[in-house]
């Protein structure tokens, strides 16, 4: 019981502790207590009464009454005080507390997003503290010791502490800057759990929370575009994990699904988002982006060729944003409208830079290429280059499969 | 005429924190030294800064103005604080500079203010 409410409240929770008591270590540390006196009062096996009628409320009041009595003694040690006046002025702060848990997630968000941390900082601090994603996990995304990671975060805590960050959106300034970090963010949690689309439950609920983000993070900022774009292509994503996977386990690409199996509420949501954004009339990468996903999943449900236009809007892409990641991207669409050849010797004449080069996407892509023009040893070793470039269990037995089958085309 | 003392240390002696004894036992010298400044009618203005760990720098320049994580300088020995004093002579100047206390080692850099606008 105390799991869910932890899962459903703890940003939430964390948020609004944080708007009144400043620094996320007070707040970290004031929650545990809470979660204790909970499992001790009413939610554990040996627990002695019942739940209270709004949780998320009983374990606000519990954390920030002890956060305050904590800070109230020591001052008192400081200052040598009567230690009933700080009790009577403790009871006089908590008297007008309101019943439910205040809103500020967009504080808690943006504060981590602060820019003068570095991005490295700011990116795992919100993984930590807005998506509680444990350090193992964030030490994995940024191929470091967990033990670096866990001391990246004590000191872009203890900086945030030094330097007094606002922990209220509307004291922040222009917030552009630190909204990009924030939507990097649910972007690069979506995409772990997307690529590990096998990883279980985890993996799973790990989809949920960065949908629930965005979504939240559109309700908060409903004039951001680019935020209901990103919005849009966690939907459309979303949408179809239950075709995915096949019986067996093994990935199944975009054209092979069966588009029946596909979620129409969040396909609904999808389109709604999208109009949303349109009406807007401030284009941007993440809107393109998931235009492409609509596009290319309209071209499976209605079985009609769409490759023209995600082109045009690939094109669009990369007028917009630098990077070569997004040219790679185009190659495969490239290869649906002019030719798998064409692609090929497009690929062939960038040069890619090493991190590109040496990624997951970027041997599937030319593996794909390779196949698609009869070239089999060559895709072969495409494939195999992909299986070594660390693929999720899924995609590692759709790339064996494939693999599977150049052999038996290259045997005589 | 007023000069600056710029305070340099490697700031790994106060590893333990400002909650340290290095560091309470350095904040009590520069008590008393400011006290003596004070006492000599010398002392202006001064700070003392926290670890550079909670330093951003602004890089300005080229395209619009960009925030980084850090110190300005990477540098075994950081500006930990400064004092800025009026004195007759720099031989004044430099006698008040061997009297600031740092913990094991350090660089004070002194130097003359423009004259004010």
């Amino acid at each position: 019981m105390l799991e869910t409410l932890w899962r459903h409240h703890r940003v939430r929770l964390r948020a609004a502790l944080l708007r009144r008591l400043r620094d996320l270590d007070t707040v970290d540390e004031a929650l545990s207590a809470a979660f204790l006196a909970a499992q001790v009062h009413w939610g554990g096996s040996e627990a002695n009464s019942e739940p209270p009628k709004d949780p998320a409320a009983w374990l606000y009041r519990v954390a920030l009454r002890k956060a305050l009595d904590q800070r109230a003694r020591a001052q008192t040690r400081h200052q040598a005080q009567d230690r009933l006046a700080v009790e009577s002025s403790l009871s006089d702060e908590l008297a007008d507390d309101p019943a439910i848990v205040p809103e500020n997630r967009l504080g808690l968000f943006f504060h981590c997003a602060h820019p003068a941390l570095s991005e490295p900082a700011r990116v795992a601090l919100i993984l930590r503290s807005c998506c509680d994603v444990n350090v193992e996990r964030i030490a994995q995304s940024f191929f470091e010791a967990p033990a670096t990671t866990a001391q990246r975060i004590v000191r872009a805590k203890a900086k945030l502490k030094a330097i007094g960050a606002a922990v209220e959106p509307e004291s922040m300034g222009p917030l552009e800057d630190r909204l990009q970090t924030v939507l990097d963010v649910i972007e690069i949690i979506y995409d772990q759990s997307y690529r590990d689309i096998d990883g279980g439950v985890e993996t799973a609920a790990l989809a949920k929370d960065a949908l629930q983000l965005s979504e939240c993070l559109a309700q908060l900022l409903p004039l951001e575009p680019e935020v209901h774009g990103l919005l849009a292509i966690l939907c459309l994503c979303e949408s179809r994990r239950p075709s995915r996977l096949s019986a067996e386990g093994v990935l199944i690409p975009l054209s092979e699904q069966n588009y029946k199996l596909w979620d129409l509420g969040l396909l609904s949501r999808a389109a709604q988002t999208l109009e949303t954004a349109a009406r807007l009339a401030r284009p941007g990468p993440l809107q393109i982006r998931a235009l492409v996903h609509a596009l290319a999943a309209k071209a499976v449900r209605t079985g009609t060729d769409q490759s023209r236009s995600i082109l045009a809007l690939y094109d669009q892409l990369c007028g917009m944003i630098s990077g070569t990641a997004v040219y790679l991207a185009r190659l495969s669409v490239l290869a649906e409208v002019e030719g798998a050849e064409t692609a090929l010797t497009a690929m062939d004449e960038t040069d890619w830079p090493d991190s590109v080069r040496n990624s997951l996407s970027y041997w599937v892509t030319r593996a794909d290429l390779l196949r698609r023009t009869a070239r089999w040893q060559e895709a072969e070793l495409a494939y195999t280059q992909a299986l070594a470039a660390n693929p999720g269990r899924a995609e590692a037995r759709f790339l064996q499969e494939r693999i599977g089958l150049l052999k038996h085309k290259m045997s005589p | 005429m007023q000069f600056a003392l710029l305070i340099y240390e490697d700031e790994t002696v106060y590893e333990s924190g400002t909650e340290g004894a290095a560091w309470k036992a350095i904040l009590d010298a520069h008590a008393s030294l400011g006290a003596a400044m004070g006492q000599a009618g010398v002392i202006r203005g001064g700070a003392g800064l926290l670890p550079s760990q909670t330093a951003t720098s602004v890089r300005l320049g080229a395209g619009k103005p960009t925030i980084h994580d850090g110190p300005f300088a990477e540098t075994r020995e950081q500006l930990g604080g400064f004092y800025i004093i009026d004195v007759d002579s720099i031989e004044v100047a430099l006698e008040w500079a061997k009297r600031i206390p740092v913990s094991r080692s350090g660089t004070i850099e002194v130097r003359p203010t423009l004259p004010p606008m």
